[in-house]
């Protein structure tokens, strides 16, 4: 009997979840579902209350009001020893006394697992997370990725039938990260386990997850896949909080074979989304959809452009363009064939712009 | 924060356990004695009320004014010794010695003769300091005296420097743990802002060590009041202090009103001496300032 | 940048060495010098006043006394500090930060004030003056110590170990016995190590609480009241050998945790 062949993850429902401290609402009734075996990674800034939501989940925090259900069975009222959760901490929260084997055995000493049946399961879960033969390693002589292997082996362990994880990949250098981010996506989905994942970190959130919930001051803004996430943003924090792009004012001209047609900044273009005719919005253009062509192109949606600054940026280069006081950023891969103060027109991606509801 | 959480759901029921025995000893054992302490003093042999004890003081001839004054005297300059041994040498082992095994080693050894205990401390002293001491030893083979010091020993500056020694540890500890707990860069960037290391001694480390300065300096006060030991064995018959005085009026005079009225004195007034002394240090700090003189140099006026 | 003041520094260092150990380590030399006195010059080689010092039957019944009293007291003050600890670290609210502040307050008090309280108060209720309350009274002397001790650690924990244990099904006292106890183990070992030597060291309490027997600082007092003999010498450097290795038993985990700071801890 292991995780991996009897134990799926359970359905995980939030129901308008609140909690104070003192007069500052950290989590304003949040609500959110996810089904068994689905990975959510809750992104939000520090302070945004994604912690406090996790630490609700696994019960080190009491919610003041809201419900909790795993498998439809309410949990709010249990302590944090008898919820079928399992935390992978931040900074992972290793037992510095205990080495690896003890601290993936811990919890199963804890539920009072026969010994033979202890050391199975630490074996098989240290297989899993790639650390066979570390068994008796010191904490201390880990690197940051292999404590994180060792955290999320001794949270699996337990066989939760929903796994938190709050940030944990934040304390490992960007190399590792990458590289783990996969490998634990990878080894989730394999054990149909059911995530709450949280990050301040969009590329953490968007490798591991399956929806994404984006959250500001106790609030969840919007929960949606990561492409429709990208693309289609219902407000300005999470258009910006998610990527670069410039925010247009402009108002519906007409609908036009499903998309709307937009005047801003003295050009009209067409959009994605969906409003009435006359009415303002808001356009979000990704610097991925301002396309440089050469001065004078016909269909070209603003003429007499500036380039005002170049940044390269690695694979890409960031170009600031000007027309008046209108700035808005572009992107191109490899270093541009322009340089500073050349004349350029600026045409958009077909179904780029994307009105804001 | 979660753990902040866990406290508040599992209730303060735990605190009040573990709180109890101590607070309960303490009061049944240090405050209530001490408050029967306070109250006898205000008694006769005999049982009555009396202010008798405490007008006894006053009384010169008694020569007890004199031996308090001398017990909060060499108290204060014990703070004052304690405070050059242990400022530089707390600083050097928080901030500036770069190899961890030469700081837990000197820790070590400063422990380990501070932990000998009182009595040892002060018995030692009496082969350095003796007419064929260590020190007259010393002089007379380097030809500096031909005759040996008879007064090193007994006598206040043998008790004072006894007293240094077997309490200046209690601030060096105090002072080195608060200046480790600074941050390197702090300091970094005070050189980098143009402080001389003096500058930035005085001006960074020691504000933000003060806490464990004054701790410290309490901790090596207090003993000073109640030494026995050093004044008995090293002392001689002229430097009284107040603790013996207190240790002969119970086992020898056998008046333990008149013991407990010195032990409420003895309190009163070493408190009243630590907040004359944390005063003065505040005025003459402020003064310093008043005038422009730095407790520092910077480097660029060199 | 690391130059001339250092040189005063590091000389203020070596003079406090030399002023600490000086008077030790001269005491240790003329512990088994053969002439009688604790002055030069040394006349020869001897162990006659180790073994003056240990034939002597009241050496023996008051080291009795003494470990009965340190071993008392170390255990007696090594639970109630490390109990007091949690509530210094973790008590929250004005009550619990003034009960936290007024736990030490005997580290204030002169311990003859202290000896001289408790000798009245003793006396008055009707207690008997012996071990008891010699104990007592250490008790309330060093358990203060014995906090810091263990406060000093517990300042450091991470309590998210308690988080950790808890969620992977430990009860409040399961995290308790398996996880924060073990990891304090080193602090409150130390601490009962210092409350031993605190009490076993200590002479005024002892005089002014203890009647019917002597503790070793007492009858120690009491000899070297009568010209220092030299078995005080032999007796100066047992102790000052037995609280080296207590030391060192206590010390490499106190320095660890002191020189390194908190980086060893947990992640």
């Amino acid at each position: 009997m292991t995780a991996e062949e009897n134990m799926p993850g359970a359905t995980l429902e939030i129901a308008e979840l609140t909690r104070h401290f003192g007069s500052v609402v950290a989590v304003d009734k949040v609500s959110l579902a996810l089904a068994a075996g689905e990975i959510v990674a809750i992104l939000g800034p520090s302070g945004s209350g994604k912690s406090t939501l996790l630490g609700m989940v696994g019960g080190q925090l009491r919610p003041n009001s809201g419900d909790i259900r795993i498998s439809g069975e309410a949990i709010v009222e249990l302590p944090p020893n008898k919820r079928p959760t399992a935390t992978v901490f931040q900074d992972y929260a290793l037992f510095p006394h205990l080495n690896v084997a003890e601290n993936i055995a811990f919890g199963l000493r804890m539920h009072r697992w026969a010994k033979p049946d202890i050391e199975r399961q630490v074996a098989h879960m240290l297989e899993l997370v790639g650390l066979s033969g570390y068994e008796r390693r010191a904490i201390s002589q880990l690197s940051g990725g292999q404590r994180q292997r060792v955290a999320t082996a001794r949270a699996l362990a337990v066989q939760p039938r929903v796994l938190l994880l709050d940030e944990p990949l934040g304390a490992l250098d960007r190399q590792i990260r990458l590289r783990l981010q996969k490998e634990l996506g990878e080894l989730l989905r394999r054990l149909r386990m059911t995530a709450l994942l949280v990050t301040h970190d969009q590329q953490e959130a968007f490798a591991m997850s399956d929806r994404v919930a984006v959250m500001r001051n106790g609030k969840l803004l919007q929960v949606a896949t990561p492409g429709e996430l990208y693309r289609s943003p219902h407000d300005a924090f999470t258009a910006t909080f998610l990527g670069k792009g410039r925010l247009l004012s402009g108002t519906i001209v007409k609908q036009e074979a499903g998309m709307l047609v937009v005047a801003a900044e003295g050009a009209t273009f067409t959009c994605r989304g969906e409003g009435q005719s006359g009415s303002a919005v808001e356009v979000l253009i990704r610097p991925e959809h301002v396309l440089i062509v050469p001065n004078g192109s016909s269909g070209a949606t603003w003429q007499d452009v500036t380039v005002q600054d170049i940044t390269p940026a690695g694979e890409t280069s960031d170009i600031v363009l000007a027309r008046g006081d209108f700035r808005i950023e572009s992107v191109v891969l490899g270093l541009p064939v322009h340089k500073p103060g050349d004349k350029v027109a600026i045409g958009l991606a077909p179904s780029g712009p994307f009105v804001m509801p | 924060m979660s753990a902040g959480l866990v406290k508040n759901a599992r209730g303060s029921g735990w605190i009040t356990a573990a709180a109890l025995p101590w607070l309960a000893s303490l009061l049944v054992f240090f405050a209530l004695p001490l408050a029967g302490l306070a109250a006898l003093s205000l008694t006769d042999q005999s049982g009555q009320v009396s202010l008798a004890n405490y007008a006894s003081l006053a009384d010169l001839a008694s020569g007890r004014l004199d031996v308090l004054l001398r017990t909060l005297r060499i108290g204060v300059i014990v703070i004052i010794a304690s405070l050059c041994i242990a400022l530089p040498v707390a600083y050097y082992l928080a901030k500036v010695v770069q190899s961890p095994r030469i700081e837990s080693l000197i820790l070590l050894l400063v422990s380990a003769t501070f932990l000998a205990g009182p009595l040892v401390r002060t018995v030692s002293w009496r082969g350095i300091l003796g007419v064929h001491g260590l020190i007259n030893e010393s002089l007379l083979q380097l030809g500096l005296i031909s005759e040996p010091i008879l007064s090193l020993l007994y006598g206040e500056l043998a008790m004072t420097l006894a007293l240094t020694y077997n309490v200046f540890p209690f601030l060096l500890f105090t002072t080195y743990l608060s200046m480790k707990v600074i941050d390197d860069r702090i300091i970094a960037a005070a050189r980098d802002l143009g402080a001389s290391p003096a500058a930035a001694f005085f001006r960074v480390v020691l504000p933000l060590a003060a806490p464990g300065v004054v701790t410290g300096a309490v901790l090596v006060f207090v003993p000073t009041l109640s030494a026995v030991l050093e004044p008995e064995i090293l002392g001689g018959t002229s430097s009284r202090l107040m603790a013996t005085a207190i240790r002969d009026q119970f086992f020898h005079a056998h008046n333990w009103p008149l013991g407990a009225t010195l032990t409420v004195v003895l309190i009163v007034s070493g408190t009243i001496t630590l907040m004359l002394v944390a005063l003065v240090t505040s005025l003459a700090l402020r003064a310093c300032s008043h005038y422009g003189l730095s407790t520092g140099v910077p480097s660029h006026a060199k | 940048m690391r130059s001339e003041r250092h040189v005063f520094l590091t000389v203020m260092t070596a003079a406090m060495l030399v002023f600490s150990l000086t008077p030790l380590v001269l005491v240790s030399v003329f512990s088994v010098n053969a002439s009688r006195f604790y002055a030069f010059p040394i006349t020869g080689l001897t162990l006659q006043w180790y073994s003056d010092l240990l034939s002597d039957d009241r050496i023996w019944s008051s080291l009795l006394s003494s470990v009965l009293i340190a071993v008392g007291v170390s255990a007696i003050s090594t639970c109630m500090g490390t109990a007091f600890a949690f509530v210094v670290v973790r008590g929250t609210g004005r009550f619990w930060r003034t009960a936290s502040v007024l736990g030490f307050i005997p580290l204030a008090v002169p311990v003859l004030v202290l000896a001289a309280a408790l000798q009245v108060a003793f006396v008055e209720i009707g207690l008997p003056l012996g071990y008891g309350t010699v104990i007592i009274g250490h008790t309330i002397f060093a358990t203060p110590f014995v906090v810091l001790m263990v406060v000093a650690q517990l300042f450091r924990y991470d309590w998210r170990l308690d988080a950790a244990a808890r969620d992977l099904g430990a009860s409040a006292v399961e995290t308790f016995r398996h996880v924060t106890l073990p990891i304090l183990m080193p602090s409150i070992r130390s601490g009962a190590i210092l409350g031993f030597l605190l009490s076993f060291n200590e002479w005024a309490i002892a005089f002014f609480t203890g009647r019917g027997f002597n503790t070793l600082p007492m009858l120690v007092y009491s000899m070297q009241r009568n010209g220092l003999p030299p078995s005080v010498l032999a007796y100066s450097s047992l102790i000052v050998i037995f609280v080296l290795a207590a030391v060192l038993l206590l010390l490499p985990f106190v320095l660890r945790m002191l020189v390194r700071g908190a980086a060893q801890e947990t992640t």
